[in-house]
């Protein structure tokens, strides 16, 4: 009983550390809503016309937040008077897809499928939009608008006040509701008890997962990672679209935050609409979309992260956790979560000291200041440059993530010799430290590949392939604790790893390293 | 007035649905708890038993079963888990994957590539099981003549052999 509570404490706080960065974002967005006003964030949105939908499905697209980073920029949307079923639109999408995402999306899936699964995302916001919307006419909600804010660095500290303030708003609590709702769900699975759960074959396979997905939380690179797992171990193509869309896109903050907001009945039905809705498109692209000559593996561990993370033969739990805690936290994570950390202590102190908002009164109240040297640009240009630069900012985030050959294969020699000398050693816990790190390198390799245009052949596709599921075996040697096997499976890992690496080098060097010493001098 | 009523039935409907979504969702929730498996379930994976041990393993294999199915020579090994018609097409399929378990050269790689790429693409395209389509037509010739198509692979291949890692760990553990 008490592995399961802290096995659920745990996954509250795994899906903490993976939504800070985009929960920021979703701050920082949010703020600067507010402080371009209603106005303009209604003009941003389509000013509720026939072209709302189609923006906020691009917007969704480009702006790198999740289903809780969404949350304080739909609560904007909707102090805007942005209309309901605009903002459920971009609420839904954004989470989807992000270009990093979409990249690893199109490098380990079926491009085809990643394209097919962008397009029906438009057609579910846009069907899901208007219903909303024909439903339930006069959703959206007017409010005053704040009063304008003299530029320069006091529309900067403006910003960061605001956020500040969201911090330790409302909204943050549904933010929590969703967190707190990945870690419930952990208490209703069993460790690796969704290993089968999207078996192609399995008829039941896409509605079993649209009942996991809606209070599951998932990043959208998270979620690819799980999509790319699919499709190479053959799992059911209809449940990875249910898992992508509802996963993805909805948590159980979400849905209170859409209670909260419409009423319970509202949000019931439009839920229920969408889940018939998902499940309909799923199961018609499901069988079209099947990768062709892949060998169902049986069984996927893409899901292992919703379930219990103990089993039952863990016995010191606590210090379990902790080391679990400790290996998934990512430094970009913790950074992050120091930023929430300032924010809400800021929103904190303004909370108990400023509650009118006197700080903002006394920014606001100095006149512009005449410029000498400067010039103030017109809206359109900052907008134009601010979404010129959101392009821009993610190519380069895509070449950043995905660095180059010669990078990843500096990475790669020294996380292959850890995971092999901890499976010839016996060292389990080590070992499956290493096993993700060397999954994400070798997906990395991949993607890096088709990102600078140096294609893979089908030999060093092969070589890679031999890798991974030298990987995965290990794994589960590790897992098991069979010494026997795991030093024979992390000594093959290390000559496939050679042979993999050697099909990247050239003839010569292929020569010199299959030539034995004696025979160089 | 009609516009009122035409928006209280989609109004009707709509609840409906949601309704119906909602039931589908408890019930599908409720047989999915009671059939939960537990931790010490987890999925292991499966390695065929009819899996060669390398390349020329798989093709002498191949040799084998080609000869029963077409001239009914004996089998000194039967299949177990599955029919002779199965293991035949499982074990063309994996030979690009037991050819690159070796430091076989990409150029002669993409020999075995070449030789299986159409054979493995029918594989996959056939919705009924291979006992009703390997022995009949092309598909059986084609696979009859893998080994003479890859005889100078196969010759590549024993050359350089390597001890293998098993029979290393195998060596090491003795006294």
């Amino acid at each position: 009983m008490d592995s399961m509570i802290i096995g659920a404490i745990v996954r509250t706080l795994q899906a903490a550390m993976q939504a800070a960065p985009t929960v920021i974002v979703g701050l920082l967005v949010a703020a600067i809503f507010q402080r371009i006003g209603r106005d303009v964030t209604n003009k941003i949105f389509g000013s509720n016309s026939w072209r709302s939908l189609p923006q906020a499905w691009g917007l969704g697209m480009l702006l790198p937040v999740c289903s809780l980073g969404a949350v304080p920029i739909m609560s904007e949307m909707r102090r805007a008077g942005v209309a309901g079923g605009v903002i459920l639109a971009f609420g839904l999408t954004a989470p989807l897809f992000n270009p990093v995402s979409v990249l690893y999306g199109l490098t380990l899936s079926d491009p085809v499928a990643i394209i097919v699964f962008t397009f029906c995302s438009l057609i579910i916001v846009t069907v899901m939009g208007t219903a909303w919307d024909w439903f339930f006419t006069k959703s959206e909600q007017a409010i005053e608008p704040i009063g304008p804010m003299p530029y320069g660095w006091r529309r900067l500290v403006a910003v960061f006040v605001t956020m500040a303030r969201m911090s330790v708003s409302r909204d943050m609590l549904f933010v929590l509701a969703g967190l707190v709702g990945a870690g419930l769900l952990s208490l209703f699975l069993p460790a690796g008890s969704l290993q089968s759960a999207a078996e192609e074959k399995d008829i039941l396979a896409p509605a079993r997962m649209a009942l996991i997905a809606i209070p599951v939380y998932a990043t959208p690179m998270v979620a690819m990672v799980q999509l790319a797992s699919m499709f190479q171990h053959g799992n059911s193509i209809a449940a990875a679209f249910t898992l992508l869309v509802l996963g993805t896109g909805l948590n159980l903050g979400m849905l209170w935050w859409i209670a909260r907001q419409y009423g319970v009945k509202k949000m019931l039905s439009w839920v229920g609409m969408l889940v018939a809705f998902v499940l309909i498109l799923a199961y018609a692209v499901g069988k079209p979309l099947y990768p062709k000559g892949v060998e169902p593996a049986g069984h996927t561990h893409a899901f292992d992260n919703y379930c219990a993370p103990f089993g039952e033969g863990v016995e010191d739990v606590p210090a379990a956790a902790l080391k679990m805690l400790n290996d998934s936290l990512l430094p970009h994570e913790l950074v992050s979560l120091v930023g929430i950390g300032v924010l809400v202590l800021v929103g904190g102190c303004l909370t108990i000291w400023d509650r009118q908002g006197r700080f903002e009164a006394f920014l606001a109240s100095a006149k512009n200041e005449e410029l000498k040297n400067d010039i103030v640009l017109p809206g359109y240009v900052i907008g134009g440059v601010s979404l010129c630069g959101l392009v821009i900012a993610s190519i380069a985030a895509c070449y950043m993530y995905y660095p180059s050959r010669s990078e990843i294969f500096a990475e790669m020699k020294i996380v292959n010799t850890e995971l092999v000398s901890s499976a010839t050693s016996g060292d389990w816990d080590t070992g499956l430290y290493w096993v993700p790190i060397h999954e994400d390198w070798l997906r990395k390799l991949q993607v890096s590949a088709y990102l600078r245009r140096q294609p893979l052949s089908r030999y060093q596709q092969m070589k890679i392939k031999i890798v991974e599921e030298g990987i995965e075996l290990l794994e589960h040697a590790l897992e098991d604790k069979e010494k026997e096997e795991a030093e024979l499976l992390g000594k093959r890992l290390g000559i496939a790893y050679f042979r993999m690496r050697m099909s990247f080098a050239g003839a010569q060097e292929l020569q010199e390293a299959l030539t034995p010493p004696a025979q160089h001098q | 007035m009609a516009k009122t009523n035409k928006h209280s039935q989609s109004n009707r409907l709509g609840r409906c649905l949601c309704a119906l979504v909602w039931l589908s969702i408890a019930l599908l929730g409720s047989s999915m708890l009671g059939c939960q498996k537990s931790a010490s379930q987890e999925e292991a994976h499966h390695i065929p038993a009819h899996l060669p041990a390398n390349f020329e393993q798989a093709l002498v294999r191949i040799e084998q079963l080609v000869a029963h199915v077409k001239d009914g020579a004996a089998l000194e090994q039967k299949p177990t888990e599955v029919t002779v018609e199965t293991e035949l097409r499982d074990v063309v399929r994996w030979l690009p994957e037991l050819a690159a378990q070796s430091d076989l050269k990409e150029v002669d790689w993409n020999v075995v590539d070449e030789a299986t790429r159409d054979l493995i693409d029918s594989f996959s395209q056939a919705k009924e099981p291979p006992e009703k389509w390997l022995i009949q037509g092309e598909t059986l010739a084609n696979i009859a003549q893998l080994p003479q198509q890859l005889a100078a692979v196969r010759e590549k291949y024993r050359a350089m052999q390597v001890p293998d890692v098993v029979e290393d760990a195998e060596s090491e553990n003795q006294p």
